[in-house]
């Protein structure tokens, strides 16, 4: 048996470390911060750093678990009619929600569901489920047609040949897909501040809007670590 | 199943269930107030219904059992349905409410938005389909321009603020045109040097990656804070407009967004040109300047293209975030529509950007076919994209 | 014409070419030939520069090639692979131009050399303003060696050029080939791993392995004396029979016809028949019996007696 060496990533590391300190020790540091920018410490947000991430993740992860769920599911039902038609016209879909400005989607969910976390969510789920969506339908179709003969050969019916050896095979695509998803999805998330939502955008907004150069620190490293560290922890 | 069978089944749906259930707009007697919901069945009068109900039915029919050039005048037909429907909600008037005629308005629902939505569907399918999806799309623009559909906010907000729209689309347009366009010589030689020297690779990639990664409203704010200390230091590039807002930070962190796509697709046209073809201009003599200018630089144009286009389809949607540091743009709108809780200005700054989203995008895959009938080469579907 | 002496070059702990030694006549075609990894492409490709050997010169014209900018002397062999590389952005005529046009030719010498050439290789005229994409395998292989007899170079390089072609449009354009050069007379250094292609189209054949050349001599000489263990079960057991393709009935009866009977065809009429002989005829109606003993004289003929 062949042991794996488990080899330490030493960014990912960092980037952990890295916002752990930045996040629960923001307020220790933030005086030297502030004659640093020669900048006075000023109107703090009131919701402290550790929360508005904690909030800030509670989004991103709420929403993506709902893409995941439905995008899976869409997935494997698209691709299990083989209906290239179905298949064709979700890929167009798609690319087109995609090349909509996902600001633009926010602004545009509002009359449904009014200011706050609830717009941002629906926007974020919807901005999840392109690229798994898209990942997890080609992902399936790129798979070499003749494994997939070769499990119907055996006996195998197509939902059991699905999920026990396309999905698999797939799952590079998919997990990949699920990265994007989730980097975009923090970069979003960024955004909810001005519609009322929570988050690390809150700091980065009115940091923004009183010309304070803390906020906006304390909220964009935070984000951006958040953001690396997903991006690399998901690499592979 | 026949081919095109689900676009229109679903989109008969979409409109089935839009004209019965769903909210088509509000009526407010002015910016602020709240809305009398509109239902399609008060827009049109009775006999109207039944016309579209009818036209609906045969439409159906003939799909399923006859399909031929008849529905195709059918489908055809439809194309009008929109902008004619936003035309007739634009008339709506309610009964026992007093209201000024000139401010009141009429803003859209969810109902005509699935309607539209239902109606793209229905006629892309068969030949044709995407000239008429395109057609559709144009007449809902000529009934906005028209003067008769003057009553809906949309509309509304858009007179009011005429000279400011037209001003700040121009600026969206060039901020977000412009920084693409200055980031396609960088990126081009960074993908260049990405693939002639491999150890720089990772750094180069690793670079231009970050920017990507990273949330484009944090990077923003970020770009503000030494801008401004800039902009204390030298006071002359405060004159010229590099200041800590405006369009400065904005455009720097554009510019560098653009990076990725077009180093990354730069390094895939060239490292997926054919070996062959390159050794052979190497075997017929040529010099390595001669090489990548007639040989391997013009075979590898599609794919250059492709990471422009996505630099500037990108680059259009980030540049709403401008809005926010006072750089302008269709953001300046939307932001400020979202602050007066004014969808109908959100609206307005947000249809443009998408339009021209979608536009640029065709017309940058216009180009690209071309190109590459031109050169003759299989090009990679798989677009390297950040 | 081309002398390679002491060429030595290696990758890694790979000897792909082991102290070798070769001379080239002018006018000659040269079939390098061997299995796979024994160097005759890395042996081709030291002749233009395309690989750099570790020791050893090359010498063309008695002129060490090492001497001149390597564009330069590429600019005057010629060089053809299995892959063609045609460009695919260039038409057929601008891919054909594309050495005369770096040398500067006028347009009008341009002109008659492609034609002359697309002529030489049986393309139609109208293929001067396709694109790669739009021609058969055959074609764009033929378009290769118009590409590679462009600025008339007096050095042919060509590297497996009709590996990926179909067997039938195979023989016919090793056919051509043969006619080519039997009117333009290039030095032709040809590597191969198909001991018939070989056969058809050699003056000389050297055979390698494992960077060695293990005998270098005309085809039929290795017919009848092949003392390398390795050459003969490489060449074949049967290559006597194979080497019969290369003559035909002309060059056994001396003489001049359109008939196009190759030896080995003669052969076999040979076995068909009971007592070994076959009797053809000529276009004025003499008939003349040929005998087995005829192909072995023919054969033997040089030999000392």
């Amino acid at each position: 048996m062949i042991r794996r060496k488990f080899r330490i990533d030493l960014m990912l590391t960092f980037y952990f470390i890295a916002l752990l300190l930045w996040v629960f020790g923001f307020e220790s540091f933030k005086g030297t911060l502030a004659s640093l920018l020669g900048s006075g410490i000023g109107l703090v947000s009131r919701t402290s750093l550790p929360v508005l991430t904690w909030q800030h993740i509670q989004l991103v992860a709420l929403a993506s678990s709902a893409a995941i769920l439905v995008s899976l599911l869409l997935g494997m039902i698209v691709h299990l009619t083989r209906n290239e038609e179905a298949e064709s016209l979700v890929m167009k879909l798609g690319s087109i929600l995609e090349t909509i400005p996902s600001a633009a989607v926010i602004a545009l969910s509002i009359p449904l569901f009014g200011y706050g976390n609830g717009p941002v969510l629906m926007a974020l789920w919807v901005y999840a489920i392109l690229p798994i969506l898209r990942n997890t339908i080609v992902g399936l179709q790129s798979i070499n047609p003749s494994i997939q003969d070769a499990a119907t050969g055996i006996g195998m019916s197509p939902l059991q040949r699905l999920l026990k050896i396309e999905m698999p095979l797939a799952r590079p695509m998919i997990l990949a897909g699920i990265k994007t998803a989730l980097v975009i999805n923090i970069s979003l998330a960024t955004i909810g501040a001005t519609v009322g939502a929570g988050g690390l955008g809150v700091p980065i907004i009115a940091g923004i809007r009183s010309y304070d150069p803390l906020l906006v620190l304390q909220g964009s490293i935070a984000v951006i670590l958040m953001a690396l560290l997903t991006e690399r922890a998901l690499r592979s | 199943m026949k081919p095109g069978r689900i676009s229109f089944v679903t989109g008969g749906f979409l409109v089935f269930l839009s004209w019965t259930l769903l909210a088509w707009g509000e009526f407010k007697i002015n910016r602020v107030s709240r809305g009398i919901t509109i239902r399609m069945m008060d827009v049109i009068p009775l006999y109207g219904w039944i016309l579209m109900i009818a036209i609906f039915i045969v439409s159906f029919w003939f799909e399923l059992y006859r399909p031929k050039i008849k529905q195709t005048v059918l489908l055809w037909i439809l194309t009008i349905a929109p902008a004619l429907c936003l035309i007739g909600i634009s008339g709506f008037v309610p009964s026992l409410t007093e209201f000024d005629p000139n401010v009141a308005r009429v803003s859209l629902g969810i109902g005509f938005y699935l309607f539209l939505g239902g109606i793209l569907l229905m006629v892309s399918k068969g030949k044709g389909g995407q000239t008429r999806i395109v057609s559709t799309l144009v007449w809902v623009f000529v009934a906005l321009g028209s003067g008769f559909a003057d009553s809906l906010g949309l509309i509304r907000e858009y007179n009011n603020l005429q000279d400011v729209f037209v001003r700040e689309l121009f600026r969206h347009v060039t901020l977000a045109l412009l920084s693409a366009c200055l980031a396609i010589l960088p990126g081009v030689m960074l993908g260049y040097a990405s693939l002639r020297y491999p150890k720089a690779k990772e750094w180069i990639f690793g670079f231009v990656h970050l920017f990507q990664v990273a949330p484009t409203l944090s990077l923003l704010a970020l770009m503000m804070i030494p801008l401004t200390a800039l902009s204390r230091a030298f006071p002359f590039l405060a004159d010229l407009g590099i200041k800590g807002i405006g369009f400065a930070p904005a455009f720097i962190v554009l510019f560098l967004y653009s990076l990725l796509p077009i180093t990354s697709n730069t390094y895939a046209g060239l490292s997926q040109t054919d070996p062959f073809v390159l050794e052979s201009a190497t075997a017929l003599g040529m010099t390595e300047k001669q090489k990548f200018r007639r040989i391997w630089f013009p075979l590898s144009l599609p794919a250059i293209f492709a990471g422009i286009r996505t630099a500037m389809t990108q680059n259009i949607g980030n540049t709403i975030l401008a809005g926010l540091v006072g750089g302008g743009g269709m953001g300046a709108l939307i932001f400020l529509g979202l602050s007066q809780s004014a969808l109908d200005l959100v609206l307005l700054g947000t249809i443009p950007v998408v339009t021209m989203a979608l536009l640029i995008d065709a017309i940058f895959a216009i180009l690209e076919k071309t190109t590459i009938k031109r050169l003759g080469v299989k090009y990679d579907p798989h677009r390297t994209i950040g | 014409m081309i002398r390679i002496a002491q060429l030595v070059k290696n990758y890694g702990n790979i000897t792909a070419l082991d102290r070798v030694d070769l001379t080239i006549e002018e006018g000659e075609c040269v079939v390098l030939i061997g299995p796979s990894g024994c160097g005759k492409s890395t042996l081709l490709r030291s002749i233009n520069r395309m690989v750099q050997p570790d020791s050893g010169s090359v010498y063309v014209d008695e002129q060490d090639i090492l001497k001149y900018p390597p564009e330069t002397l590429r600019r005057k062999i010629g060089y053809c692979i299995q892959n063609v590389g045609l460009f695919p952005h260039y038409t057929v005529y601008e891919n054909i131009a594309v050495v005369p046009k770096m040398l500067k030719w006028s347009k009008a010498k341009i002109e008659e050399r492609v034609d002359f050439l697309m002529d030489l290789t049986g393309l139609p005229k109208e293929y001067k303003t396709k694109k790669p994409h739009e021609l058969s395998g055959g074609e764009a292989q033929r378009v290769g060696v118009c590409r590679a007899l462009a600025a008339d170079p007096d050095i042919l390089l060509m590297d497996e050029p009709f590996g990926a072609v179909d067997p039938m449009t195979r023989v016919k354009i090793q056919t051509a080939f043969r006619n080519i050069q039997k009117e333009l007379k290039k030095t032709v250094v040809f590597v191969t791993h198909d001991v018939e292609e070989a056969v058809l189209l050699a003056d000389k054949i050297a055979v390698m392995q494992n960077g060695k050349i293990l005998g270098y001599d005309t085809p039929s000489n290795f017919a009848l004396h092949m003392e390398e263990e390795f050459v003969r079960s490489f060449l074949g057991l049967d290559y006597p029979v194979k080497l019969l393709k290369r003559y035909n009935i002309d060059d056994l009866l001396n003489q001049e016809s359109d008939s196009k009977l190759t030896l080995n065809e003669l052969l076999a009429g040979m076995l068909e028949s009971p007592d070994g002989n076959v009797t053809i005829q000529n276009a004025n109606g003499d008939k003349q019996t040929l005998h087995f003993e005829d192909l072995i004289h023919y054969l033997h003929k040089d030999d000392q007696v």
